[in-house]
């Protein structure tokens, strides 16, 4: 479904009633966050991998400025990184790290732990084993690396927004109907009681779902 | 990226705000921010802060305002944290004390500002490194692993916000809560009370596994 069609069912299910629910208030306040919401709860549904490249000597990275597989540079959507992979494993034939003949997945160790190994743990440059995270976008690579390595990432992603009447969700169709209903949830919650009651039971109703797969 | 004006549209939408007086918007304004600082208590705001060391200079003021300060390198190399207590009982004026830099402390400072101890007895490059987050050499410069407080820098439309997404969603339902609280001719605490449970829905989920 599109923004469009998306916008339609969720004044549907609000009664039509355009002028106390905008189109403009269904997205920004309703599609958006409920997607958003989704995906929150449900991580698997979009995992999504990046491939950097990670210059020498480099200590670390910043993955808000890191630029996605369509050119855009991903900014505040990285949610989680999950695992980090010596080279590059986004496409379905994985491609070793040009200079090592690497690929295999680093080791996730923490700025604590490197500091109680050794003081001088920053200046260390050699193969790298692991990587540390700083909060959510910051990413160093242990040992730093001597030579342009090629990492994969692969991170719980949060939704693009919906901007345009053609832009499409992220997620799988099968979930569009569930963005749709958790917007409708999000939208009557003005309302106050009981309606606003109504809204997040009808919330929770959507987000009672049955995954495959590893639980979120 | 998120304005702080979709934040303000957002928060209105769920109050029903038709009033779009720059008195009323700057009220909203500042429940934002303060919803900002909930989140940076919670050292939500992770930072990493090059500052160029001077020769024989013990105090360093962080540019930003900082929350917590949890790891600090000096020439690459890891500072241990000391208190003043520690430092008493190890060196005599160590507050006049030049050398290789092998602690910091927090201790009897002002806000955003740390201690080397010894003080250096060199000065850093100040010449860029591109390309690096920093920008910067870390030889013989200093480099702060810290939490930081972002709602000053959020005061303004157009400004943007430097959070997840989610947080953002997070922010919104916090303030409406807190202006749907207010003993105000505007008060609607049912509203205000559904607010806190969806605040309270992105919270939980929000934990990473």
């Amino acid at each position: 479904m599109t923004l469009s069609d998306l916008q339609n069912l969720v004044a549907l299910k609000l009664g039509e009633q355009s002028l106390f629910y905008p189109p403009e208030e269904i997205t920004r306040s309703g599609l958006n966050p409920a997607q958003r919401l989704l995906c929150l709860t449900y991580p698997l549904i979009l995992q999504q991998r990046v491939t950097v490249t990670v210059n020498p000597d480099l200590p670390f990275i910043d993955v808000r400025q890191v630029t996605g597989t369509d050119g855009v540079i991903l900014g505040n959507r990285i949610r989680f990184v999950r695992r980090v992979v010596m080279g590059n494993v986004r496409a379905d034939a994985p491609v070793h790290n040009a200079v090592t003949d690497e690929l295999f997945e680093l080791r996730e160790t923490t700025v604590a732990a490197l500091s109680r190994r050794a003081n001088d743990w920053m200046s260390h440059r050699g193969i790298i084993r692991h990587y540390w995270k700083w909060g959510t976008y910051w990413i160093g690579l242990y040992k730093r690396p001597v030579t342009a390595t090629t990492i994969t990432v692969i991170y719980d992603a949060v939704p693009a927004q919906l901007v345009f009447d053609t832009d499409e969700p992220q997620v799988q169709a099968v979930y569009h109907n569930v963005i749709a209903e958790i917007a409708a949830g999000l939208l009557l919650v003005k309302e106050g009681n009981p309606q606003g009651e109504q809204g997040l039971k009808r919330i929770a109703g959507a987000l009672a779902l049955q995954q495959q797969g590893v639980a979120a | 990226m998120t304005l702080l004006v979709e934040q303000i549209d957002r928060i209105r939408d769920i109050l029903q705000d038709t009033d779009i007086s720059a008195t009323n918007i700057s009220k909203i304004v500042t429940a934002h921010q303060e919803s900002l600082q909930y989140l940076a208590r919670k050292d939500m705001f992770f930072q990493i802060q090059w500052v160029n060391a001077i020769a024989l200079q013990g105090l360093y003021v962080m540019p930003d305002p900082v929350v917590t300060i949890s790891h600090v390198l000096y020439n690459e190399r890891v500072l241990r944290y000391a208190t003043e207590t520690m430092l008493d009982r190890r060196y005599h004026g160590w507050e006049d004390l030049p050398g290789e830099p092998k602690y910091y402390t927090t201790d009897n400072q002002n806000p955003s500002t740390i201690r080397i101890i010894p003080t250096p007895k060199r000065t850093g490059s100040v010449i860029p490194i591109i390309p690096s987050p920093l920008f910067q050499n870390m030889v013989d410069n200093i480099v702060v692993f810290h939490t930081e407080d972002v709602s000053s820098d959020i005061a303004d439309g157009v400004d943007i916000l430097p959070t997840l997404f989610d947080w953002d969603d997070i922010l919104v339902y916090k303030t409406a809560r807190m202006l749907a609280e207010r003993e105000t001719e505007i008060q609607n605490l049912p509203v205000a009370q559904l607010c806190r449970q969806l605040e309270m829905l992105w919270e939980r989920q929000s934990t990473p596994a």
